[in-house]
């Protein structure tokens, strides 16, 4: 328990750094989701198999595989950036598929019914897309976009292990000095990893029932 | 355009889904102001031929015209004759994200671009008229299936559509809804509206349509007044039909 007391301000330095590491990462991932996303329903057969691929690739290469490329090949590669930048493009990069993948649902659990609707309305098909496609599928991937956004929570964690003093790199860093308080260290990062990710997931269960759409 | 050009006139259609033929040579004229009720077993190709009119079923062969306009394939024409012929589904569709007042007001601003201002005073007397006008602010979920049905029946009106089309418009509601609906129905006919209507109330046919259509098998069996329709049909089919509804 001292070992806690005595490095808290590590601890929050480094908590900080994870919720920094997840805000950056999480934004930009769920940006490029979005335009991956919109690429899955776009006319255009090309946009539509860049996603299929992209999507496809990158959510069967281990999280671990992505944050080892970035610290450690890149830059071997030439690229020159922080271990914290690398590690946020490393998980932006395995990220996006996920968030992709969740704009999709969303869009998909659209009923069929409000898309015929709209066309017999005469609607055009970049209204429809954002009168109703959008509005309602952004909605319903509300729920997936914060089970997402938990789950690359915990993946930040792996960025630890590759040098980024995050959260769970600081407690590794503190288990050096103090392996006699190893269980009050690690139960105390779980403490405010969860700190995280429990609300979110608590939120995402209200939004769940508040927002989505059943048509 | 002269009095007796029809206002729908459906030309050798064939509709194919695959290895399936849905509609076998269909070929029918509504007169501006008709009301068509087309009958039928279930999978004769009623809906089928209801959604061909509106082209959210495409054809395989075969014209459609609407108001001396043929029915085209590209999307910006199309949307613009979609304009003009309403629709109301059997599962309502109304925008579940909109309130009810959003859902009638929509298309008149974001297809005619009618002002906000002049659409929503007329939207909340279509409402209204089909007596849901306390509803307006709520969300569709909020309203029973007669309400919704009726909202939705506002919605296209709001359109000042040339043609109704009804598909089974009281199929999926409680039957202590259906008459609400059919009420609101059988006022447009009163009004000059020319409609097709798919259904399957017996009630309705009679004393509503002008004409009957009776369909089996992707074909026009049977075209008839609905007095000689059910008092004395012409087909076995149409016979065999009555027989079993009624
Ligand atoms: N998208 C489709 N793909 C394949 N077959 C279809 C499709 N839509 C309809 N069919 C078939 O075409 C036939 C006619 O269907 P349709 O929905 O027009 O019948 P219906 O007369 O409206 O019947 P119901 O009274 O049950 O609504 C049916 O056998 C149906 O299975
Ligand atoms: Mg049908």
């Amino acid at each position: 328990m001292n070992a806690v007391i005595e490095n808290f301000d590590v601890f929050i330095a480094a908590f900080g750094k994870t919720v920094l590491l997840t805000i950056i990462s999480g934004v930009i991932s769920i940006v490029f989701g979005l335009i991956l996303a919109s690429f899955s329903i776009s006319p255009s057969k090309f946009l539509r198999v860049v996603n299929a691929v992209y999507v496809g690739l990158m959510r069967n290469i281990p999280a671990a595989a992505h944050l080892f490329f970035t610290i450690f090949v890149l830059p071997l590669l030439g690229v020159k950036l922080s271990f914290f930048a690398l590690a946020c493009i490393g998980i932006t990069v395995y990220f996006s598929a996920y968030f992709s993948d969740a704009f999709r649902s969303g869009i998909n659990s659209i009923g069929r019914g409000q898309l015929e609707a709209a066309q017999a309305l005469g609607l055009k098909k970049s209204k429809i897309l954002r009168q109703i496609v959008f509005p309602q599928g952004i909605r319903n991937s509300v729920p997936p976009l914060i089970n997402t956004m938990i789950a690359l929570i915990k993946v930040t964690a792996i960025a630890g292990v590759f040098g980024v003093t995050e959260l769970f790199g600081g407690m590794l860093q503190l288990i050096n000095t103090n392996d006699s308080a190893v269980i009050a260290l690690m139960v105390f990062t779980a403490l405010l990893y969860s700190i995280l990710t429990i609300p979110a997931g608590y939120i995402a269960g209200i939004v769940e029932r508040k927002v989505v759409f059943t048509t | 355009m002269p009095a007796n050009e029809p206002m729908i006139s459906i030309q050798g259609v064939e509709k194919w889904f695959g290895q399936f033929h849905a509609l076998k040579n269909v070929n029918l004229d509504v007169s501006p102001g008709e009301v068509v009720v087309i009958l039928g077993p279930s999978g004769s190709g009623k809906s089928t031929l209801c959604r061909t009119i509106n082209r959210l079923e495409s054809t395989s062969e075969g014209r459609i015209i609407i108001d001396g306009k043929e029915l085209p394939s590209e999307s910006k024409p199309l949307a613009q004759l979609r304009a003009e012929v309403g629709m109301v589904f059997q599962q309502f569709n109304l925008f579940s994200h909109m309130t009810v007042l959003e859902n009638v007001m929509l298309a008149p601003v974001q297809v005619l671009g009618q002002k906000p201002a002049e659409v929503r005073e007329r939207a909340l007397q279509l409402l209204e008229r089909v007596g849901v006008e306390h509803q307006a602010n709520k969300r569709p979920s909020a309203l029973s299936g007669g309400q919704q049905q009726r909202v939705a029946i506002a919605r296209a009106l709001a359109m000042k559509p040339k043609v109704m089309l009804f598909d089974e418009p009281t199929s999926a509601l409680d039957p202590e809804m259906i008459k609400e609906v059919l009420d609101v129905i059988v006022e447009l006919t009163g009004e000059g509206m020319t409609m097709v209507v798919v259904t399957h109330e017996m009630g309705f046919a009679q004393t509503a349509a002008d004409r009957i259509i009776f369909m089996a098998d992707g074909e026009i069996v049977e075209e008839n007044t609905p007095a000689e329709f059910f008092s004395s049909p012409k087909t076995a089919r149409a016979q065999d039909f009555l027989s079993k509804v009624l």
